[in-house]
């Protein structure tokens, strides 16, 4: 919002005219009973505000308690020591699969069978049926 | 800027401010005549300027520890005033709309106001002041009620607002020139009117 530039001049008459009326309110007398009415409305408030404060804090007490318990018991299971985690035997994994690839044949893998071998045909020599 | 109240002042009010009622009626003793009177202005009317004025003190009670005396507490407690006013009405109620005072007008009802005229033209005056204000949107309506009914000075209604003063002088000016505005088409209304 841009501020504007007074303008006492353009609004002079008005300033006067509120400046005017506020002259004339003029004030009543004070009023006792108002007065306490009103404080006695407000001490009700502060004595129900009070208890509701004490009350709501009794209230609060046991779950309190409860809530530091649990707190605790969390804590003692997360800092009890764990056992460290057991190494692997490198040696033996090594020995093993050795011994396992060892056994293994090495002779390659034929594809496709004997049979269905395009050239096999080829390199047996034709029998002779007798 | 702080404004200090005097010594006795500020005891009964950091007592207030501790839950002592005691202490806070007291200060209140001092306020209710003033508190009165503009909410008798507000409303035209004892029963509901009572509830209003009383409504207000509440809502002083409890809201006093966050009273910090950056302003004064009359400006402080207007506010508090204004906006319960502002509550009471409702929703639909806020504005007077510019027609019923256009009609007003029309009627007859606001006769012109000289000085040197009886006391009937000056209620007559101030009842079309008030109308205007009526009229007014809420924003407009309580920097003025603040600036010349509470003499809040403009730093001190920015604070009470929690308003930038820039943004203060700026929503006078502009409440100024409605007003103006307004009472220009109200005398020309009726001089059509005569």
């Amino acid at each position: 919002m841009s501020t504007p530039t007074p303008n006492h001049d353009d609004h002079s008459e008005m300033r006067e005219a509120l400046r005017r009326d506020a002259a004339r309110m003029q004030e009543p007398p004070f009023d006792a009973a108002l007065q306490h009415a009103t404080i006695r409305r407000i001490r009700a408030l502060a004595d129900t505000g009070s208890q509701q404060t004490r009350r709501s804090g009794l209230r609060l007490m046991p779950a309190l308690a409860a809530g530091v318990a649990l707190l605790l018991v969390i804590v003692m299971i997360f800092t009890r020591r764990e056992p460290p985690p057991s190494r692997p035997d490198i040696a033996a994994i090594i020995s093993s699969t050795q011994s396992h690839i060892a056994s293994l044949s090495i002779e390659p893998p034929t594809l496709f069978p004997a049979w269905a071998s395009p050239t096999a045909s080829l390199l047996d020599p034709p029998r002779i049926p007798e | 800027m702080i404004f200090s109240p005097p010594d006795d002042a500020s005891d009964l009010l950091a007592l207030a401010r501790d839950g002592d009622v005691a202490a806070f009626s007291r200060i209140m003793e001092a306020e209710q005549p003033r508190l009165m009177a503009q909410a008798l202005a507000f409303c035209g009317d004892a029963h509901r300027a009572q509830d209003l004025v009383q409504e207000t003190m509440i809502a002083a009670w409890k809201s006093l520890p966050r009273f910090d005396a950056s302003c004064r507490l009359f400006t402080w407690l207007y506010v508090i005033l204004l906006r319960q006013h502002r509550r009471s009405l409702g929703w639909f109620a806020r504005r007077l709309p510019l027609a019923t005072l256009e009609q007003q007008a029309m009627a007859g009802r606001h006769e012109p106001a000289t000085p040197d005229e009886s006391g009937g033209t000056e209620t007559a005056e101030a009842e079309l002041l008030r109308a205007m204000m009526a009229a007014l949107p809420a924003r407009h309506r309580e920097v003025i009620r603040l600036r010349f009914y509470a003499g809040a000075g403009e730093a001190e209604i920015a604070v009470a607002l929690g308003i930038s003063p820039g943004t203060v002088k700026s929503r006078l000016h502009h409440a100024l020139e409605k007003l103006r505005r307004m009472k220009e088409k109200v005398n020309r209304l009726r001089d059509a009117a005569h």
